[in-house]
């Protein structure tokens, strides 16, 4: 057996420094760190997570179901009550304010504006969660002047046409995503277009962006 | 090198071999390959990002209406919008309940509870009274409460979250009322809602 050298406070100064700090510690409510006394079962409890860090156990479509069925149906009955077409207006300009907002922000670092940062950007969004698992893609045309992308597959589409509210998911998703909105807030001479559009009923979405430098 | 008999070759390849074929021919890839589509993966998400996600895409687009039409006349809009969206969900639910005492309505809550596991991961609550006249909880978690004040939306979240409360228990039966006597969106540290029914 291995006998340690006892630990217990031998001069006043590193009672001071040592003991008394724990004892407070216990004394003055910290009750979880105090389970450190209750040997394993404690332990675990302690290091049990916060339930909501657990895992939700939800899929990526769940995720995005969930997300719809919390939003959608307010901005379906919103629409309802300020008129769909000054709704999906209000909409689009909310849309476009946040794209511009959140372009400027990923992008404060790149040092070029050309179309290839442009291309790198929108890739690098599309490989990212959830988009990822969201989207398929290819990109068919990637040269100086265009950059043309096509999705075979669009979960967004899938959902907001299930719940036959597509016109709110171009509003907010397409529109800002794949046309002018967002080339424009990353460089003002990039053109953005959609000529073919999922979310619309299109077997594909083909967004392409064309350089007006 | 063996041969077969051309009868039982010709029967094997219709019953056996053709099919097969015509299933990788036919278009069905997901099959063949024995993938189910991305999107049916586990997210790996956390209760707290699936909720951050879901405001994530709701707020900023709410703040940005609110500055184009007025945050007041948003909330008035966004209470209404509530409200008819969880007396509508409410009405659905019950549309199999017979009785619409408090039990009922407890019962009803409880399986709606029980049902969506993100609702259990994100509240913490205890039932402090329980009559058949009334039914009082006190709430002493509530995720959305915590990500909406943190992104400084708790007027929002209280518009969306809580003030259809009373619309959602009148769907139920109208001679019942909820009201908040405390609610952690507008700062409280615990939430408690009481429901009451005017018999």
């Amino acid at each position: 057996m291995i006998y340690r050298p006892s630990k217990l406070a031998s001069t006043r100064r590193d009672f001071l420094l040592n003991v008394l700090p724990s004892g407070t510690l216990f004394c003055l409510g910290c009750g979880n760190l105090s389970a450190w006394t209750a040997g394993q079962e404690g332990q675990k409890a302690l290091e049990k997570k916060h339930k909501f860090q657990e895992d939700s156990g939800m899929t990526v479509e769940g995720l995005l179901k969930y997300a719809n069925e919390t939003y959608v149906p307010i901005l379906q009955t919103l629409a309802n009550e300020v008129g769909r077409e000054k709704f999906l207006d209000i909409l689009r300009k909310a849309s476009v304010e946040n794209i511009t907002q959140l372009v400027s922000a990923m992008t404060k670092d790149f040092p070029k504006r050309d179309l290839a940062s442009f291309a790198d950007m929108i890739t690098s969004v599309l490989n990212s969660f959830p988009n990822n698992k969201m989207l398929t893609y290819e990109v068919v045309k990637k040269t100086e002047k265009v950059f043309e992308v096509r999705v075979t597959e669009c979960l967004s589409a899938k959902l907001f046409r299930e719940m036959k509210a597509e016109d709110i998911g171009i509003s907010v998703f397409c529109y800002p995503w794949c046309d002018n909105p967002v080339s424009h807030a990353f460089n003002p001479k990039i053109k953005g277009s959609l000529p073919k559009n999922l979310m619309k009923g299109d077997d594909v979405c083909i967004a392409r962006f064309v350089w007006e430098g | 090198m063996s041969h077969e008999n051309p009868v039982e070759g010709r029967r094997r390849f219709l019953t056996e071999a053709l099919p097969a074929g015509a299933l990788f021919c036919l278009g069905c890839k997901s099959l063949a390959a024995g993938q189910k589509p991305k999107y049916l993966e586990d997210s790996g998400m956390t209760v707290e990002e699936v909720f951050k996600f879901a405001y994530g895409s709701l707020v900023p687009v709410m703040e940005s209406i609110a500055k184009d039409i007025g945050r007041e006349k948003l909330l008035k809009l966004l209470e209404k919008a509530g409200a008819e969206n969880y007396s509508r969900m409410v009405t659905a639910m019950a549309k199999d309940y017979p009785n619409r005492d408090m039990k009922s309505f407890v019962k009803m809550m409880d399986g709606m509870m029980a049902s969506t596991p993100i609702y259990q991961k994100s509240l913490a609550y205890e039932v402090t009274e329980f009559t058949d006249k009334v039914y009082e909880a006190k709430y002493t978690l509530c995720l959305p409460a915590k990500i909406l004040r943190e992104m400084n939306a708790a007027d929002i979240g209280y518009a969306l979250e809580c003030s259809s409360s009373d619309a959602m228990v009148k769907a139920f039966n109208p001679k019942m009322k909820s009201t908040f006597v405390k609610n952690m969106m507008k700062g409280d540290t615990v939430c408690i809602e009481r429901i009451v029914l005017a018999v």
